[in-house]
């Protein structure tokens, strides 16, 4: 059994504090909504889409003259990368959702499609790839050229329960994970010496590549439908979360995603490995008499040498079921209220890799303008970039929500410096909303009356509104 | 009571998506993401691959058909040319036996026609005679060979007898000369009157005795007794017997060439390809050379050799000529062979035979001069008069040979300077359409005892000079260090170049075809210290290259 990471994608940082949107319960499934329930609709409701390239951007990259053309800065771009360095496309899109309030318990079901993309590219080997091996003479360039694509469907149980002085609520979810498809170099080492004097080549490789259900280059057989909603590649994860309102104004919370969350995937599998040991290619020249008894062409040796490397990339073809993790994510957060309608937060984020911890953090302003518009103003560092600016907006005209959450809205600004980005958009059905989150938490009597008030007046006025629509029938007939 | 508030944020959100809609055009259109507007050349790549790495030794050297490699006793190396001087067979000596038809006709005298006559019908009459047939051996120099006895490959002995008596007659042919199985041959038959009758005598594998009982020399006699047994009274008439031996061919002869001489006669020039390549400027000097002579004989017939010269040829100095006076011993005798076996002789000349005299060269000076070819001739004799002979003095078999062949030994031992070699290959370089420019480095690690200059000329098929790589302008390929007392090298040199090939030559190099290696070597100390060459010497050849491609 092959175990390792899946590839997936940055949770928005930014849509954590906004408890107004229902997709928030994604990021922190122990945290009470604003609302009495919920119902999403497909590809309506929360469409996400992320990318981050923790390299370099555009302009590092492309950069244009005073005359108007564009020129390849291959240097610069190079001399932005970390040794390792990370790419991330990630899509995902609610295909239902719903969810009710009984009492002091929410309960929620979501069917989520994923699709995460990644992939790792040490500066070894885009240095390789784009100045040659000359830039390595006299020394190994080592890299690991890592690969993910990973599409699933996730089902979630959720539950919310809020204590009865409501300081602290608390959930969790289950989810059933049903495999689409998958792709990963579970191994792709690669090294290469040149040596300084006589330019002598020895390359090594070891290389371990998994591939499920994509035995098939028509993308139309990879979906089915009947077979992904509920196929063998089956998983099972669980999230946890928490909020606690320490005091009038502070509140903390914390949530732990994808705990044990686990595919094995078993349809159509396919595993490429090269030997035990790996695969070795040396080429220290050709040997001037085997060049001469060729009638001096260097071709035929060329093609001999051609024949040899290609050894390299020899993989044996076997078919394992194997397992994939989905990383395991963290959030915690501090919101301190500073009005009414104002609060602040920090929000620390923490994805676990295969060898270490991505870490993001997000300072935001979140403001909720009765129960119809609740924004957010944010602003995160991470291992990516160091300058984004985020917003979320929700505007809840009635019982439909339209809301749109983005952790860096300024590639729509200067798309050439964007490093990361990510946007989710949609729009839900909410019942029975609650103006104010410090409302909830009880400890606010003032607000607590207002609350009251607004019941009375809504119920006024919606009596107000049958009593019309029935005198103006009347007067119809 | 919240209808207000809707109002208000629907404009809002309206705004903001406007907003971010317009920002969003407003930064994709400021052409960054044109790549049409992409200018050519980005940036450099450069690869580094090696392209040679070959330990080269003096055993990778394609040698001419006649020579080889000998490692010598202290593993020292020799190079060994050899040749042959000159190659005779027996059928090259004497080509074939020459015979004369011979007529002996016998009629009745006065006395023995009284004596007939008086004989009754019925009566015989008895006559015995002899007949001889000559069978010599000519040597192609115009010499004549006496034969004492032979032994046939094939050939027939024809025989006519003719009767023009009127009387029958019987006839005894007796050849004791010509056995076959060691039996002499003899025949008996009935001659009619008036009536002629052929003979053939096949001689396949026959021994002839020629010497007539011990008396004399290529001849073969033939007895007849003859028996007439009178008819009638006539007694005119006659019988004669004719003979000849037809398409001799011997098998072996056994006889005496005599003492025959021949003067300066020309033997087959050798070539020394080595001295071929070298386009000489400078000098060299080689220790220990010798030419070693054998001379091979399986005749049984001595020879005596004398050189009268020795000459060498190199287009930059002419003729030149080895003191073959000097050559001790100067009359060189060839043994004979006994039969069925080969005598083998030989003549060594080397550093001191012989010694130079005047214009005439010491073999070390001689080979020194690198001669392209060597061209001797020499003075031949038979029989001479120091050799004692056998009984039989001389015999040819048809398997005899004899010949002369030469060993040219060059001991890789010596001083050489500013010689120039010259040599071409083909060569191809395939296809550098998307190379912009590259550097070839060579890392010679050199284990031999002499230094090189090179200078790599491509070319194309016509041999236009597409680029040259000049190692005059970079360093030598230095020689290895070398002890000063043993001349052998105790470590290799290492000798660093890089040829740098830029943008304007690259293209022209899909048309190169061939490669013209001209190298000038010189031994240590440019030449003025020994130095020898052994058996593990060897340099190894590295070369790889710095390319940057077309981006």
């Amino acid at each position: 059994m092959l175990l390792s990471f899946s590839a997936d994608s940055q949770e928005s940082l930014t849509l954590y504090n906004m408890n107004t949107i229902p997709q928030s319960m994604q990021e922190n499934p122990g945290t009470m909504p604003l609302f009495k329930g919920h119902l999403s609709l497909p590809v309506l409701s929360s469409n996400y889409f992320s990318f981050s390239n923790s390299g370099f951007a555009y302009a590092d990259l492309v950069k244009k003259r005073a005359d108007d053309s564009l020129v390849f800065t291959v240097d610069n771009m190079l001399s932005k990368l970390s040794a390792s360095n990370y790419f991330n496309v990630s899509v995902r899109t609610d295909i239902l959702s719903f969810g009710f309030r009984s009492r002091k318990n929410y309960f929620s079901f979501s069917i989520i499609g994923k699709n995460d993309n990644y992939i790792n590219y040490p500066k070894d080997f885009m240095t390789l790839l784009l100045k040659g091996n000359a830039a390595f003479i006299g020394s190994t360039a080592n890299f690991n050229v890592m690969h993910e694509s990973t599409a699933y469907i996730e089902y979630a149980l959720g539950f919310v329960h809020q204590t009865n002085n409501a300081r602290l609520s608390y959930g969790g979810k289950v989810k059933f994970l049903s495999g689409i498809a998958n792709m990963q170099t579970n191994r792709a080492e690669f090294s290469l010496f040149t040596d300084d004097k006589t330019y002598a080549i020895n390359a090594t490789s070891n290389i371990s590549i998994n591939a499920a259900s994509l035995d098939t280059g028509d993308i139309s057989k990879i979906f089915k439908p009947e077979q992904n909603l509920l196929g063998s590649n089956q998983g099972l994860g669980f999230d946890v979360g928490f909020k606690y309102r320490v005091t009038k104004r502070l509140s903390v919370s914390a949530s732990a995603l994808d705990i044990a969350s686990t595919i094995q995937w078993n349809e159509r599998v396919v595993n490429y490995n090269t030997k035990p040991g790996g695969n070795t290619f040396n080429f220290n020249g050709f040997d001037i008499k085997t060049i001469f008894n060729n009638n001096g062409s260097l071709q035929k040796s060329i093609d001999s040498l051609s024949d040899s490397a290609h050894h390299l990339l020899d993989l044996i073809k076997t078919r394992k079921a194997y397992t994939t993790a989905i990383p395991v994510k963290l959030y915690g957060s501090i919101v301190y209220q500073l009005t009414r309608n104002i609060n602040a937060g920090v929000v620390v984020y923490a994805k676990q890799t295969e060898r270490d911890w991505q870490m993001s953090t997000a300072f935001s302003v979140n403001t909720r303008l009765g129960k119809t518009v609740s924004t957010s103003l944010s602003y995160s560092f991470n291992s990516y970039s160091t300058n984004n600016v985020g917003v979320g907006i929700a505007l809840n005209p009635g019982k439909l929500q339209l809301y749109a959450v983005s952790d860096n809205i300024l590639p729509l600004f200067d798309a050439t410096h964007a490093k990361n980005s990510n946007i989710r958009f949609g729009m839900n059905f909410t019942f029975g909303r609650i103006r104010n989150p410090s409302l909830i938490a009880g400890s606010n009597e003032k607000e607590a009356f207002l609350d009251r008030f607004n019941d009375i007046q809504s119920r006024k006025y919606k009596l107000y509104r049958a009593k019309e629509r029935k005198r103006r029938q009347a007067e119809k007939d | 009571m919240c209808k207000p508030l809707k109002k208000i944020s629907l404009t809002a959100l309206y705004s903001y998506i406007i907003g971010i809609i317009c920002c969003f055009i407003s930064a994709c259109t400021k052409g960054d993401f044109d790549f049409n507007k992409l200018a050519a050349n980005q940036w450099d790549a450069e690869f580094a691959v090696p392209l040679v790495n070959s330990t080269v030794g003096l055993k990778d050297i394609n040698l001419p058909a006649n020579c080889y490699l000998q490692v010598e006793a202290d593993n020292s190396q020799s190079i060994v040319y050899t040749g042959n001087l000159i190659s005779v067979k027996a059928s090259d000596f004497i080509t074939q036996l020459n015979s004369i038809p011979v007529n002996t006709s016998y009629s009745l005298s006065a006395t023995d026609i009284l004596a007939f006559n008086l004989a009754p019908v019925g009566a015989t009459y008895t006559n015995s005679s002899s007949q001889v047939i000559d069978l010599s051996a000519q040597t192609t120099n115009g010499a004549a060979m006496d034969l004492d006895s032979t032994v046939l490959k094939s050939g027939e002995l024809k025989l006519q007898i003719q009767n023009t008596f009127s009387h029958n007659a019987v006839v005894t042919i007796s050849i004791p000369a010509i056995k076959k199985a060691g039996v002499g041959f003899t025949n008996t038959m009935a001659l009619h009157a008036n009536t002629t009758i052929p003979l053939s005598i096949d001689l396949t594998n026959a021994r002839v005795d020629l010497t007539k009982n011990g008396t004399t020399q290529n001849k073969i006699e033939i007895f007849y007794t003859t028996t007439i047994t009178k008819a009638n009274n006539n007694s005119s008439g006659s019988i004669t017997y004719s003979g000849s031996v037809n398409n001799a061919a011997f098998k072996i002869l056994y006889g005496d060439v005599h003492r025959q001489t021949l003067l300066n006669k020309g033997l087959d020039s050798i070539d020394v390809p080595v001295f071929k390549d070298i386009k000489s400027t400078g000098g060299i000097v080689l220790n220990n050379a010798s030419i070693k002579l054998n001379f091979t004989n399986s005749f049984g017939i001595p020879f005596a050799l004398s050189f009268t010269s020795i000459k060498g040829y190199n287009p930059q100095i002419g003729n030149f000529y080895l003191n073959t006076a000097g050559i001790n011993p100067s009359n060189f005798i060839v043994n004979y062979a006994l039969q069925g076996q080969t005598a083998i002789t030989s003549l060594t000349l080397n550093q001191t035979n012989p010694a130079a005299s005047g214009s005439y060269l010491s073999l070390s000076g001689f080979l020194s001069n690198t001669p392209y070819n060597i061209a001797p001739k020499a003075n031949t004799q038979t029989n001479p008069s120091t050799v004692s002979l056998p009984s039989y003095k001389n015999f040819i078999a048809d398997t005899s040979s004899t010949g002369i062949s030469s060993i040219i030994t060059i001991p890789l031992d010596g001083k050489i300077k500013g010689f120039n070699l010259k040599d071409t290959f083909d060569f191809s370089f395939g296809s550098v359409d998307n190379i912009e420019s590259f550097t070839l480095r060579t890392l010679i690690n050199n284990g031999f005892p002499v230094s090189l200059a090179s200078k790599l000329i491509f070319t194309d098929a016509a041999y236009n000079v597409i680029y040259t790589l000049d190692g005059a302008t970079n360093p030598v390929i230095n020689s290895g260090t070398v002890d000063a007392a043993t001349g052998k090298v105790i470590a290799k040199t290492a000798t660093t170049s890089e040829f740098i090939i830029g943008g304007s030559v690259v293209p022209n190099l899909n048309k190169v075809k061939k490669i013209i290696m001209q190298m000038t070597v010189a031994s240590v100390a440019n030449g003025q210290q020994n130095v020898k060459v052994f058996a593990g010497d060897e340099m190894n050849v590295i070369m790889g290259i710095r390319a940057k491609p077309k981006l």
